[in-house]
């Protein structure tokens, strides 16, 4: 509630009176009324109208008072508080192994080594002592940051690639990745975190006023590096609106994009005050360290080539603008019917472009340009007023008044104007003609294209002159990505030559504008006083007043996403929404301590780490919380939960020995052939195309801003681990390394070196024993190689298909597997053998008679089979195929002639086979050996008739032995240890 | 119990339970199979005849045309005959014979709208209803209410043979919704298992080797779940998690093995690879799995700027007989009127022929946001039935039109949703499919 005002007569009636609400409105209207009743409908109405100003997030914090006695561990003090009033117990102290394995884990991401963890178990320093030291320890390890980076890049919502792009755009960003070992060193040298947010808002203005260093700009990523909503404005500032309210302040300002917030006190107005900010902001592609990056010689040949295109392209398309600025201003007066901002129909050259008509109009609109000298009279007239205003410019008044109330005649004579300035000195009227002339060529002008980042201002080209630039700046991104770490460069925000202010666009849809806002930001910080930003964007002002130690916020978000990384659950449980809707804090009071202690701390993260993880209910056992706390919001023990996928994949390559510690630079493949064996945060994140096994994993979503990650346990995860290339190949890599510690033969030292590696401890006797029972259930032999005595009955070959005989004359077996096919060689077609392939599906024959595709079964057993399947073309050119099934013992079983559109049933009801008889499956290009077009899909399928028995071509199907090596039970073991639950929980 | 207590049908379950979205009502429809003919099929020359643009063949169009992508001419009409089909007498274009037989089942929307026309941001639009902001699909929306009947296959499956369709995984995105709500995509081209779902398959191990493996590492995980009190739910469920992994290894093989169905079946769809894609959907669709996408192809198929006539025939040849195989299928086995059929694009096409640079006819169509058709059959929906209509060239919806959103709110109606009331908290909103529009189209449904 705003305000009351009453007015009290002497008969204590009320004669009237206001009450305001937080917006100024009049909510109540009373008069005539006793003002006893008065008071009764006050007292009634008090508490729902003061609910939103009394809300506990938007209160001041309050260092709460502590006994002396908790100095020394106020966080246990508050947890301990919270369990006394609701008569529970916290559980006792955790083993040394788990509190040790969990401190290791939760700042850095990955568990101790067994001997480290041996050592600090043998240590005869106090719990706390021991906690103190190892904090330290884990605080300066560059692991930290690597873990902690992780968390924010949640909030930053990061990845490596832009969405989706057109026009030949290049999809990565020009390295993302700067700004993410940005995050990383700012974590590891503790910056303090009103800089680390003032920088992700304001490097740029923060480095001309030197209060910090160049490469600091890489951290203006937060804002950049979103989704590019194909190049959609609106879109853009909205999800930067976006990351900086929920991701900063807990608020959820973008609601208010389309009405005033239906909950907290955030009116429309807040939101186009930030969504100002940002409109006078546009995004740059600088060089960390433009000299280096100017030695690139091809990139500064591109980056010239296209400053010079970019140029000639522009003064095209001006002359264009300025030729028909008429238009342009006459449609500028009606925004209604212009398109909104979108990606939509083709702009030739010989249309008024709806961006330029938009530029005109947000030029024309600003509150300020009515007293402008040169525009004011063309804003009086088009209000159907006088345009003669005593601070006019003469030459516009004189030229204007031929044209009387026409406003087509006006905007005419404003554009001889313009026309002339461009080549008028103007004598005596010099200062007359700037003006003008600034229309056309000034920093504001409406007119000039700026010479800035293509992206930003690409919307201003015709189609026929845009793509070319964009190809060109691709072209550069490419360069630019390709040099890596020679020449990083960061994706940076920098001011517009001129701010402006934008008006509220009624229910969000830009065409329907209401009122201009200052730019600003949120009222509610200021006591329901929006300041108003005076320095350019705002960027900065906005960005300290993020940082304003008065703003109750900030400090009480960060401690919260702090405490949720060690303990499962934020002490409130809605992140990234503090307002009237979220939840209230399990212990308001110790969020407000360690919102004070970090401000008080000078902002620093690592101190209030500190606080939390040397704590005594850190060290608390995990388990299952009492029933009468069953969320466990008391903390009563520790909470016990899966690793997340970074973890689990660091610690499995941990475990393995293959873990590749190297910090920093481009990201590379998590998944797949030539994976990275480098930390998850350096794997490249495609926001287009994430891969399935990140969002199997709760991964959280690089799309907008992601409060907190899922937690689930689907049985995608499972088979992930049970049968993915990547824990085969851990698993692979452990038993090699297990192997070549331990001395031959002893089993028991193998199975415990396993158990060091993957649990850091050795095994127990009932483990040693089911692991040994393990190694010897399998039958000796079935062990090393177990292939599928399906597969083994086909090979892959060719050979010539002699009629007479009735059989290939001499089988040669396909040399290569590429995974998909067997074939000639690494190429297709190969060299030699052409384009003979056989797939699981079908195949393609060889070149010529001598070249025929033959899938061979060799029968392991003696019956009666039935065979089916289907033989096709593919396409429809070149002649037809043959094909036949013969047996090694009886001939020619049956031959089919193929040709497109006409698929043949190539089923036999019944074939007597011996074991070790052989059967080829046949098919050449045909006698005049024209090969084009003869791809075919042919998987024969036999099936014994009397007993179960199948041989399935598609099924069967199988690569090289060296494709997929079986499993040995070494290996098999170290995988079920690797995938178990004590390596994936953290107690 | 925290939802990481659990496995996939339960979270399924959980998840809609506890957000109050389980449906409203008894749904007609208790599955989907959605055919997207990706690209912009021609209204004009399947479901929607305009034989008003004869008169003007070769001419300008008398009332001027909608602003377009590209540049189109004169009048173009369709290369192709109507007639009408079945009691109902609607007429379906001779591309479509064997679907036209069906037509007393199917529902035709003639009066379909988008808004660009542009294939990107209309793929969303028709998928997750907005065309630029990142918004859960219709399947994961469907998923998220309904969960799934069969913890062993994913809930929700997208496939389309030879790779991905425009936009790729964002048409089947989960969004803010959690992970296990996106669409699972198999690329159908393949017919063996292990290429059609991620990690199906070991490779290492024989099953006899592999079932040792996992009761060896349930020795470990039981062991480790004693000595912490037996009883936490987190653990157990990712105990269980692994027994159903394995299961769905056997369960997925036997789903996608079509050497399971009788010959005629098989040569009821046909071999070629709609025939087989739309099998599996039944199959799978049989099995339990909530929604199924099926896409013509990678890339984008349909968009036939030129040709029409040859390229249109070809894609109606391919998919005319699979999709009539399966509305027939389905009654027979009594499963089509609780399955909810749709077929459709995201956009259509021009009535005017698309020119070239220099100006000559590609006797092709541009694309065509302003109004093209979607039709629907089973699950609820009143078969035999005309709703909405285009002007009389075929250019713009103007009797009844329909927007993604009432397509939306009138599939979740016959899913048993109120599309007002089904909702997800997300960023401190309430988001729903329909965003703040959508009206259930009362008139198709039975």
């Amino acid at each position: 509630m705003r305000g009351l005002s009453l007015v009290v007569n002497l008969e204590s009636t009320v004669v009237f009176a206001f009450l305001l609400d937080w917006k100024g409105r009049v909510l109540i209207l009373l008069s005539g009324m006793r003002t006893s009743l008065f008071a009764g409908i006050l007292a009634f109405l008090c508490p729902l109208l003061l609910a939103a100003e009394e809300h506990w997030a938007f209160r001041p914090v309050e260092r709460p008072r502590i006994p002396d006695s908790a100095t020394e561990d106020p966080i246990s003090w508050f947890i301990g508080q919270g369990l006394q009033e609701a008569g529970l117990s916290g559980a006792p102290t955790a083993a040394r192994r788990d509190w040790v394995r969990r401190l290791y884990l939760n700042l850095t991401g990955l568990p101790p080594e067994f001997k480290t963890l041996k050592a600090h178990l043998a240590s005869e320093e106090a719990e706390r002592t021991l906690a103190k030291r190892l904090v330290e320890d884990l605080l300066s390890s560059p692991h930290y940051g690597e873990r902690w980076a992780r968390h924010w890049l949640d909030v930053a919502r990061y990845s490596d690639t832009k969405g989706y792009a057109y026009g030949g755009e290049e999809f990565d960003f020009p390295h993302a990745w700067v700004y993410r070992d940005w995050v990383v060193k700012a974590f590891n040298e503790d910056l303090p975190y009103d800089q680390f947010i003032q920088r992700q808002i304001a490097a740029d203005l923060l480095l001309e006023k030197k209060r910090c260093d160049r490469e600091d700009l890489a951290a203006m990523g937060f804002l950049t590096l979103g989704r590019r909503f194909i190049g959609v404005e609106p879109e853009i500032i909205d999800d930067r609106i976006d990351v900086v309210t929920r991701g900063l302040l807990g608020l959820t300002v973008s609601c208010a994009r389309c009405h005033d917030h239906k909950f907290d006190p955030i009116p429309t107005a807040d939101y186009y005050a930030l969504y100002g900010v940002f409109k006078s902001s546009r995004e740059d592609l600088q060089a960390i360290d433009p000299d280096a990056a100017r030695e690139h010689e091809g990139l500064e040949k591109k980056k010239k080539a296209l400053s010079a295109d970019f140029e000639k392209r522009a003064r095209e398309v001006e002359s264009r603008f300025l030729e028909r600025a008429a238009d342009y201003m006459v449609a500028a007066l009606d925004i209604s019917v212009v398109p909104p901002p979108d990606f939509a129909e083709v702009i030739e050259k010989d249309d008024l472009n709806p961006a330029q008509i938009r530029r005109w109009y947000e030029f024309l609109s600003q509150e300020s340009r009515r007293e402008d000298p040169v525009f004011g009279p063309w804003l009086a007239l088009s209000r159907g007023g006088i345009h003669e205003l005593p601070s006019a410019n003469v030459l516009v008044v004189d030229a204007l008044r031929s044209a009387g109330a026409d406003l087509k005649k006006a905007a005419e004579s404003y554009q001889a104007l313009f026309g002339r300035a461009v080549k008028e000195e103007g004598g005596n009227k010099a200062a007359e003609w700037r003006e003008i002339r600034d229309v056309v060529i000034g920093p504001a002008s409406p007119i000039r294209i700026p010479r800035d980042y293509i992206h930003d201002v690409e919307w201003l080209f015709d189609d026929g002159s845009k793509n070319p630039l964009k190809k060109q700046e691709a072209a550069i991104e490419r360069e630019i990505l390709g040099l890596e770490r020679k020449a990083p460069h960061a994706l940076v925000m920098v001011d517009r030559g001129v701010a402006q202010n934008v008006r509220i666009f009624e229910r969000g849809h830009y065409p329907t504008q209401l009122g201009e806002v200052g730019r600003g930001s949120i009222a509610i910080l200021h006591g329901g006083k929006r300041p108003i930003y005076r320095k350019g964007s705002g960027r900065l002002e906005l960005a300290r007043e993020i940082t304003a130690t008065s703003n109750p916020l900030t400090a009480r978000v960060i401690v919260n996403r702090l405490w949720k990384a060690h303990f499962g659950e934020g002490l409130v449980r809605t992140e990234s929404d503090f307002g009237t809707r979220s939840e209230q804090p399990s212990h308001p009071e110790l969020l407000d301590f360690l919102a004070a202690e970090v401000m008080d701390s000078g902002w620093s993260l690592k101190h209030l780490q500190r606080l939390i993880t040397t704590s005594a209910i850190y060290r608390r056992r995990a388990g299952e919380p009492p029933k009468a706390d069953a969320e466990n919001r008391l903390l009563s023990v520790y909470p016990r939960r899966r690793l997340d996928f970074e973890a689990m994949r660091d610690s499995m390559l941990n475990a393995s020995g293959e873990l590749d510690l190297k910090m920093g630079g481009p990201p590379g493949p998590l998944f797949g052939a030539g994976a990275s064996h480098r930390r998850s945060i350096y794997g490249r994140i495609d926001r287009q195309f994430l891969p399935s096994t990140l969002l199997v994993f709760d991964f959280a979503n690089p799309e907008l801003h992601s409060p907190a990650r899922y937690r689930t346990n689907v049985p995608q995860q499972a088979l992930f681990l049970m049968n993915s290339p990547f824990t085969v190949m851990r698993a692979q890599a452990l038993a090699a390394r297990v192997e070549m510690e331990s001395s031959a033969e002893n089993e028991s030292e193998k199975l415990s070196r396993l158990f060091q590696h993957v649990y850091q401890r050795r095994p127990t006797e009932e483990e040693l024993a089911s692991s040994l029972r393990f190694l010897t259930s399998m039958p000796a032999g079935a062990d090393e190689d177990a292939p599928d005595p399906a597969t083994e009955a086909w090979s892959y070959g060719y050979g010539k298909f002699d009629e007479k005989k009735g059989g290939i004359a001499k089988f040669h077996k396909l040399p290569h597997y590429d995974g998909q096919a067997w074939g000639g060689g690494k190429r297709w077609p190969d060299g030699a053998l052409g384009w003979l392939r056989l797939t699981a599906e079908g195949g393609h024959t060889g070149n010529k008679v001598a070249h025929a595709a033959v899938r061979r079964w060799t029968s392991p057993v003696t019956g009666t089979l039935k065979l089916s399947g289907t033989i096709a073309k593919i396409e429809d050119c070149g002649d037809g195929l043959r094909a036949w099934v013969s047996s090694s013992r009886l001939g020619i079983l049956q031959a089919w002639q193929i040709e497109f559109g006409k698929p043949q049933s190539a089923g036999i009801a019944e074939i007597e086979v011996e074991a070790g008889e052989i059967l080829d499956f046949v098919i050449d290009c045909g006698e005049a050996n024209n090969f084009s077009c003869d791809g075919f899909t042919w998987a024969p399928r036999l099936e014994l008739s009397t007993r179960k028995g199948v041989w399935d071509a598609v099924q069967n199907f199988a690569g090289s032995v060296s494709e997929a090596e079986p499993l040995n039970v070494w290996e098999r073991l170290a995988q079920a240890l690797l995938i178990s639950n004590e390596a994936m929980f953290l107690d | 119990m925290g939802v990481g207590a659990l496995g996939l049908g339960d979270l399924l379950r959980s998840e809609a339970a506890a957000a109050g979205a389980l449906p409203h009502f008894p749904g007609r429809a208790k599955r989907v199979v959605h055919f997207f003919l990706n690209g912009g099929p021609s209204h004009i020359d399947t479901f929607d005849p305009k034989p008003a643009l004869q008169k003007y063949a070769g001419k300008e169009l008398p009332e001027g045309k909608l602003r377009t992508e590209r540049k189109t001419g004169a009048a173009f009409p369709s290369p192709f005959e109507f007639k009408p089909y079945g009691q109902s007498g609607i007429e379906v274009s001779s591309i479509f014979p064997k679907i036209g037989a069906c037509i007393d089942d199917i529902a035709v929307i003639r009066s379909m709208k988008a808004k660009l026309p542009n294939h990107e941001p209309s793929l969303m639009l028709m998928n997750c209803g907005d065309a630029i902001l990142s918004r859960p699909s219709v399947g994961s929306w469907a998923t998220y209410g309904l969960g799934s009947d069969n913890a062993n296959l994913p809930a929700f499956i997208a496939m389309c043979p030879g790779g991905y369709p425009i936009k790729g995984a964002q048409n089947w995105q989960a969004g803010f919704l959690p992970g296990a709500f996106q669409g699972t995509f198999i690329d159908s081209k393949h017919s063996q298992v292990e290429k059609l779902i991620e990690n199906i398959r070991n490779h290492g191990q024989s099953p006899y080797q592999q079932r040792a493996q996992l009761d060896f590492l349930q020795t470990l995980n039981r062991s480790h779940l004693a000595a912490r009190g037996g009883t936490d739910d987190e653990l157990r469920a990712r105990i269980q998690s692994f027994e159903l992994a394995y299961r769905m290894q056997m369960e997925a093989t036997d789903a996608f093995d079509l050497e399971r169905e009788p010959d005629h079946i098989r040569d009821l769809y046909g071999r070629e690879v709609h025939g087989r894609q739309t099998l599996i959907a039944r199959r799978l669709l049989e099995r339990g799995v909530r929604y199924v996408q099926l896409w013509h192809g990678a890339g984008q198929p349909w968009d036939h700027h030129d040709k029409i006539k040859e390229n249109h025939s070809k894609l109606a040849r391919e998919l005319d007989g699979p999709v009539a195989a399966l509305l027939t299928d389905l009654k027979q086995r009594g499963m089509l009127e609780d399955t909810l059929v749709i077929f459709g694009g995201e956009f259509g096409r021009t009535p005017t022929v698309e020119l070239t640079g220099a100006g000559k006819s590609k006797l092709g169509r541009d694309h065509n946001p302003y109004g093209f058709t979607v039709w629907m059959a089973g699950g609820g929906i009143k078969g035999g039935t005309v709703y909405g209509a285009t002007d009389e060239f075929g250019f713009e919806a103007t009797d009844n039109p329909v927007e993604a959103h009432d397509l939306h709110a009138t599939i979740l109606h016959l899913l048993g949703f109120d599309h007002e009331q089904f909702t997800y908290r997300y960023a401190g909103r309430d988001f729903r499919l329909t965003d703040v529009a959508g009206e259930v189209i009362r008139e198709i449904i039975a």
